[in-house]
C-alpha cells in the first residue's frame, strides 16, 4: 500500500503503530509535491513544515492516544485564499503577491491546535473566481486523471493534490460550487457545511454571504474529521453560528435512519431527485454514472422519489449577480496603499488606486467587479441585485418545499466530465463557464450543505483517459452529519473514492496493506 | 451598455482601462447583463429579498481590549510606509 493514497484514518494507524514518522509522512509528501508537475502548489515551506511535523510527533509520543485528536501528525495543504502566518497567501492573485498574514485564519488555527501539520499553499482561481482553476495568476493546475483537462475549481489544487496523492487532505472554500466541483472532477469526496458552520475569519473574501470552507479528502470519513475539527461558533466572524459542538462522523457508526439494518443500511431514506438535473444539459457519461450510483443507493434501501426545484435555472443569473455584486465591494480594500500590489506608475492617489487594481487584478476579477458595480449602481440596483436577492429567496424556498417530501437530495454536481485546457483558453466564454455551476449554485444561496464523492468514471466525447465523476447530495441545514453518514455507507459499497489515477511515476513510502490493517488504530474506519 | 457607461463603472470601481479593455470588456459585459435580464421571468411580487441564508441580527458584545498583532507585522505588507504611517502621493496640494 502506497501510503500517499491512504486515508487519514490509514495513515493514523500507521503513525500510532510507529510504521511512519509523522517527520517521514511530511518528507514524502513534500518530496512528491517538489516534483508536482499538475501546479497542485503555491507555495511550500520545508522547514515550517518539519517544524510542525516534529511537534506533532512529540505529541504522538508523549501524550496518551486515548483523548487526543485523530488529525496528529496527519498533513494537510490549505488553500491559498485562506491565510496562513507562516506560509505567503496570495489568493491567486498578483495583487496579494508576497503577502504574509500577520495571523492565521481560524480554521487554520483550529486544525493545527489538533496536530496537523501543514504542507503549504493550494493553486486556485483569482479570489476563488472561476471553475477551471483557469483563472490562477500562477499558472494552470492539471487534472491528475488527464493532465491536458481542467481540475475544476476554484478549489483546483486542492481537489487535483489529493487526487494525485500529493496530500492526503486539504481544505477548499466553496462560494457556487468551488469545493463540490473541482471534488467531482477529480476523484474526491469534498463537503460545503451549512453556511456559518465554519469560521470565515483569514477567508479572503470573495462574496460573504455565500463563501464557507470544508474540507476535501479521500472519503466521507475522512472528511468527517476533519469537519468536526474545523467547525464551531467563532466570535471573531459575525456570521459564524453559535451552535452545539457535533461529532459529524457519529452517522458513520451510529444508524443513518431508524430503519437501517446491516443490510439496508439507508432503509427508510427518502432521496429526492429533482428533475431539473437531469434534464438536456446533462451529459449522457455523467447521466450514466449519476443513474448507476443510484441504482447502488436504492439497494442500500433508500427510497428514490421525484421532487421540483422550479428556479434551478435562475439560480445562474441570481448568483451571478449577488456574487460579483458583493465581490465589488470586497474587493474594494485592494488599493495599494496598506497591502498588495503598489503600480509604480501613478502622479496621483486616483491613478494609483485604478493603476494598482488594474495591475494586480485579472481579466475575470476585473470582469466581475464592474459588473458588481453596475448591478449595485444608481439606476440597476432594483432591476438586479435587489431582484437578484428576491430569486434567491425564492430558491430557497424551494428547497424547504422539496425537503417536506424528501430527507436528501442526490444529483449530479457537474453537467460535464473535465474539460480540455487548450480549448477552454482558446474560447474564452465567460457565459459557457457559468452555465456549468448550474447543479452546484442553488444551495450556495440557500446556505445549504452539499456534499460530492466520486460515484463512477465517463468517456470524454473528445478521447482521452475515463474521468471522474461526482455524485451531490444536498441537505437541509445542518444535516451535514447525515450526508456523510450516506456518504460513508455508499462508500462501504463501492470502490470510487479508492480509485487512483496513473502515477506519474513516483513511489513514495509504501507498506502492505495487512501491515497497516494489522495494526490497532483507534480511529480506523 | 456603451463606452461612457463603461468608463464610469471603471471609474467608480477605481480601474483604469485599456483600449483591449473597452474592445473586449464590452460585449462580455453587455452579454452577461442581458443574460441577467432572466431574472425578471420570475413573478417576485410580495417577496422579501434575501440578502443572507440566516436571517440573523447583529451580535452585541462585550467592549472589552483585545490583543492584536503588534503594528510592526500590520505594517510589514504595506507596499510603502515610513515611521508607521502608509505613504502615499500627495493629496492636498
Amino acid at each position: 500500500m502506497d501510503l500517499r493514497f491512504s486515508t487519514l484514518s490509514e495513515l493514523r494507524t500507521a503513525l500510532d503503530a510507529g510504521m511512519v514518522s509523522a517527520q517521514e509522512l511530511a518528507q514524502d509528501y513534500l518530496d512528491a509535491l517538489e516534483a508536482d508537475r499538475l501546479g497542485v502548489a503555491l507555495a511550500l515551506d520545508p522547514d515550517r513544515t518539519q517544524e510542525q511535523a516534529r511537534a506533532a510527533q512529540r505529541r504522538i509520543d508523549t501524550e496518551p492516544a486515548e483523548g487526543r485528536s485523530p488529525l496528529v501528525g496527519l498533513p494537510i495543504l490549505h488553500k491559498d485564499v485562506i491565510v496562513t502566518e507562516g506560509w505567503p497567501t496570495t489568493a491567486g492573485s498578483k495583487i496579494l503577491q508576497n503577502y504574509r498574514s500577520p495571523f492565521d485564519a481560524e480554521l487554520v488555527a483550529r486544525l493545527a491546535g489538533q496536530g496537523m501539520v501543514c504542507l503549504g499553499k493550494s493553486n486556485c482561481d483569482e479570489f476563488a473566481m472561476g471553475s477551471a482553476n483557469l483563472h490562477s495568476a500562477y499558472g494552470v493546475c492539471r487534472n491528475p486523471w488527464d493532465p491536458t483537462r481542467i481540475p475544476g475549481g476554484s478549489s483546483g489544487g486542492s481537489a487535483a493534490a489529493v487526487a494525485a496523492g500529493l496530500a492526503p487532505a486539504a481544505t477548499g472554500t466553496d462560494t457556487g460550487g468551488s469545493i463540490r466541483q473541482p471534488a467531482a472532477m477529480c476523484g474526491i469526496t469534498g463537503i460545503k457545511p451549512s453556511y456559518g458552520r465554519i469560521s470565515r475569519w483569514g477567508l479572503v473574501a470573495y462574496a460573504s454571504s455565500l463563501d464557507q470552507a470544508g474540507p476535501m479528502a479521500r472519503s466521507a470519513a475522512d472528511c468527517a474529521w476533519l469537519l468536526t475539527a474545523m467547525a464551531g461558533h467563532d466570535p471573531k466572524d459575525s456570521t459564524s453560528l453559535d451552535l452545539p459542538q457535533e461529532d459529524f462522523g457519529r452517522l458513520l457508526t451510529e444508524p443513518v435512519t431508524p430503519a437501517a439494518s446491516p443490510s439496508q443500511p439507508l432503509k427508510g431514506l427518502r432521496l429526492g431527485l429533482p428533475g431539473q438535473y437531469f434534464g438536456p444539459g446533462l451529459s449522457e457519461s455523467v447521466r450514466g454514472a449519476v443513474e448507476a450510483a443510484l441504482s447502488v443507493l436504492r439497494g442500500l434501501g433508500a427510497e428514490c422519489l421525484e421532487v421540483d426545484l422550479p428556479r434551478t435555472e435562475l439560480s445562474i443569473p441570481a448568483y451571478y449577480v449577488i456574487a460579483p455584486a458583493e465581490a465589488s465591494s470586497n474587493l474594494s480594500r485592494f488599493d495599494g496603499v496598506r497591502y498588495g500590489h503598489r503600480s509604480a506608475h501613478a502622479q496621483d492617489l486616483q491613478a494609483l488606486y485604478r493603476n494598482s487594481r488594474a495591475e494586480g487584478f485579472g481579466p475575470e476579477v476585473r470582469r466581475r467587479i464592474l459588473v458588481g458595480t453596475f448591478v449595485l449602481s444608481h439606476g440597476y440596483y432594483d432591476a438586479y441585485y435587489l431582484q437578484a436577492q428576491k430569486v434567491r429567496r425564492l430558491i430557497a424556498q424551494d428547497f424547504q418545499a422539496a425537503f417536506a417530501q424528501c430527507d436528501l437530495i442526490v444529483g449530479p454536481v457537474s453537467p460535464s466530465l473535465a474539460w480540455p485546457i487548450e480549448a477552454s483558453q482558446r474560447i474564452n466564454d465567460p457565459l459557457a463557464d457559468y452555465l456549468a455551476d448550474i447543479y452546484t449554485l442553488s444551495a450556495s444561496l440557500a446556505g445549504l450543505p452539499g456534499l460530492s464523492m466520486p460515484c463512477g468514471f465517463g468517456q470524454p466525447h473528445s478521447g482521452g483517459p475515463d474521468l471522474p465523476v461526482g455524485l451531490q447530495l444536498i441537505g437541509p441545514q445542518f444535516d451535514e452529519a447525515r450526508l456523510l453518514g450516506v456518504a460513508h455507507r455508499f462508500q462501504q459499497a463501492t470502490d470510487w473514492h479508492r480509485r487512483c489515477p496513473p502515477a506519474p511515476g513516483s513511489a513514495g513510502l509504501s507498506f502492505t496493506s495487512e501491515q497497516v490493517v494489522a495494526s490497532p488504530s483507534k480511529g480506523a474506519h | 451598455m456603451d463606452v461612457q457607461q463603461l468608463e464610469k463603472l471603471a471609474l467608480l470601481s477605481r480601474l483604469a482601462l485599456t483600449d483591449d479593455d473597452r474592445r473586449d470588456l464590452l460585449p462580455a459585459l453587455n452579454a452577461i447583463v442581458q443574460w441577467a435580464d432572466g431574472l425578471h421571468q420570475a413573478p417576485t411580487e410580495g417577496i422579501a429579498p434575501m440578502a443572507h441564508p440566516h436571517d440573523l441580527s447583529l451580535r452585541l458584545r462585550e467592549d472589552q481590549a483585545a490583543a492584536l498583532p503588534p503594528r510592526d507585522q500590520l505594517m510589514a505588507n504595506a507596499p510603502q510606509s515610513a515611521q508607521g504611517l502608509f505613504v502615499v502621493p500627495r493629496v492636498v496640494e
